[in-house]
């Protein structure tokens, strides 16, 4: 009964056949998409954080883009968030390309380190719209990594958008970003 | 006691020698071994006594009737070389003709030495001498051939050819075939067992039938690697891009991509399960059938040969394409 062994051998083999092939998941998770953001139960207008996920090593810095998503007629915007200064440090923070037109925005940045919170003011100054719609980004916030973990950047609901008459848009969602460092 | 036993054989052997048929009479006496030994010239003589009586050109008297004579006689056949003793066997058995002869070997060449005396005249009717290089083997089909041409006989056409294609190499040694052996061969590989076993047919429809399902397989596994490739490349460029019309465009690539690797994978798995069914149902079917054995020594694929015009040896491979 030695043949069973070849038997065996060649079942096992065949099984790993089978195998051959996987399906990998769906990663569609850019947090500037729209499909993706419903599918998320993020609701427009909409503040993120692009991206909303990053793993580094110890020591390195990240770029992370502050980004107001599919707004109308925004001229002015109040952004506040949280971050876990026992583990980051910002190097810098400038002005997005959402509000870059003919002239600069108006740009004001308070980080307040030790409470770990980000206060950025930025206004539009147009010299042929008074306003800017849809998505883009408002500020660009370089964090450095000081210790290892992970920490959430959280917008505070203090943050306010307006339009050029100063009349408030309703913000729905607020998006989240993670930044881990190892 | 021993007189009237003599008599009676003399009376059998004669009475078998002249009853009704008006051919010659002949015997063969063992040949003289010059090089070999005595049992491979006796093997020989054996071989070319059998192909005198296929000749028919006279009428030969058996080996067993001729030793049983003799011994009666008390005469000893070893170390009758010369053509005085052969003659003399001759009248002892009572024959008209006594073929003698030797067989030499100088390296790989033999020499075959054979005539025919006359046991009334004592002189030598026929003598022929015939060279032949290569293993020994080949001397069974050159000693036969001998026969004829001592007898002035044409050669078969049989002979010719199997002095041609020559003397098939261990064919009793062909082993038997099994099931097992069946479906070990149709386990490496589907088909190899029914051919193994004869059934050509069914070998070929398995080892076809699998080698198709193994060409979809590969072919669409690259359409998979295709299509992975393409879903990571979007994928990245989905992921980090900041664009919005790019981001719908890079999205309908990566679900595109991502489709079609669900649809290779599927195809695969049926593939492989077609495969596997095809190899399953192969193994069995080899280990149902019964193994045709007498393909198994029909023709052995590895001869010696020898040609005479050349008189050059060889091997010969043959490969059946039926």
């Amino acid at each position: 009964m030695h043949w069973i062994k070849y038997l065996l051998s060649a079942t096992v083999l065949l099984s790993f056949a089978c195998d051959i092939g996987e399906v990998p998941d769906l990663g569609l998770t850019n947090p500037l998409d729209s499909e993706t953001a419903s599918e998320t139960g993020i609701e427009t207008p909409a503040l993120v954080f692009f991206p909303d996920s990053v793993s580094l090593s110890l020591g390195l810095s990240v770029p992370t883009k502050v980004y107001a998503m599919e707004v109308e007629n925004l001229g002015v915007a109040h952004v506040q968030f949280s971050y876990n200064s026992d583990l980051l440090t910002v190097t810098s923070i400038t002005a997005g390309d959402f509000f870059q037109g003919s002239q600069e925005p108006i740009f004001l940045v308070d980080d307040d380190a030790d409470a770990g919170t980000i206060d950025i003011y930025t206004s539009f100054l147009g010299t042929e719209a008074t306003s800017v719609s849809g998505t883009g980004s408002l500020a660009i916030i370089t964090f450095s990594t000081k210790a290892a973990g992970k920490t959430t950047l959280i917008y505070s609901t203090d943050s306010i958008l307006l339009d050029p008459d100063s009349n408030p848009i309703e913000i729905k969602s607020f998006g989240e970003g993670v930044i881990d460092a190892n | 006691m021993k007189n009237i036993r003599l008599v009676t054989l003399s009376f059998l052997l004669s009475s078998i020698l002249y009853s009704q048929d008006f051919r010659q009479t002949v015997a063969v006496i063992d040949f003289d071994p010059s090089g070999i030994s005595q049992q491979e010239a006796t093997s020989l003589t054996n071989r070319f006594r059998t192909a005198v009586g296929d000749v028919g050109a006279m009428r030969l008297v058996e080996r067993g009737m001729m030793e049983e004579v003799l011994q009666e006689q008390g005469f000893q056949q070893t170390g009758c070389t010369s053509e005085e003793c052969a003659v003399e066997v001759g009248q002892l058995l009572g024959v008209q003709n006594m073929i003698g002869g030797s067989i030499g070997r100088v390296g790989d060449t033999f020499t075959l030495d054979v005539r025919m005396i006359s046991v009334q005249s004592g002189i030598s009717l026929v003598t022929k001498q015939k060279t032949y290089a290569g293993k020994i083997d080949g001397l069974i089909i050159e000693i036969e051939v001998l026969a004829y041409e001592l007898f002035g006989i044409t050669i078969p056409d049989e002979l010719q050819a199997r002095r041609k294609t020559g003397v098939p190499v261990a064919a009793v040694a062909v082993a038997q075939k099994t099931r097992m052996g069946a479906v070990i061969r149709s386990m490496a590989v589907p088909g190899l067992g029914q051919f193994y076993s004869g059934n050509k047919l069914f070998g070929t429809g398995f080892l076809a039938g699998e080698l198709a399902v193994v060409g979809l397989f590969a072919a669409t596994f690259s359409t998979y690697q295709t299509a992975t490739d393409d879903y990571n490349n979007y994928n990245n460029l989905y992921l980090n891009e900041e664009n919005q019309d790019l981001i719908v465009e890079y999205r309908a690539e990566v679900e595109k991509s991502y489709q079609d690797i669900e649809a290779s994978k599927a195809l695969m798995d049926n593939l492989a399960s077609a495969a596997g069914g095809i190899w399953v149902l192969n193994v069995v079917h080899a280990f149902l059938i019964k193994p045709d054995n007498s393909t198994a020594s029909k023709e052995h694929p590895i001869r010696f040969t020898y040609d005479p015009q050349t008189r050059s040896t060889g091997i010969r491979f043959t490969i059946a394409l039926d």
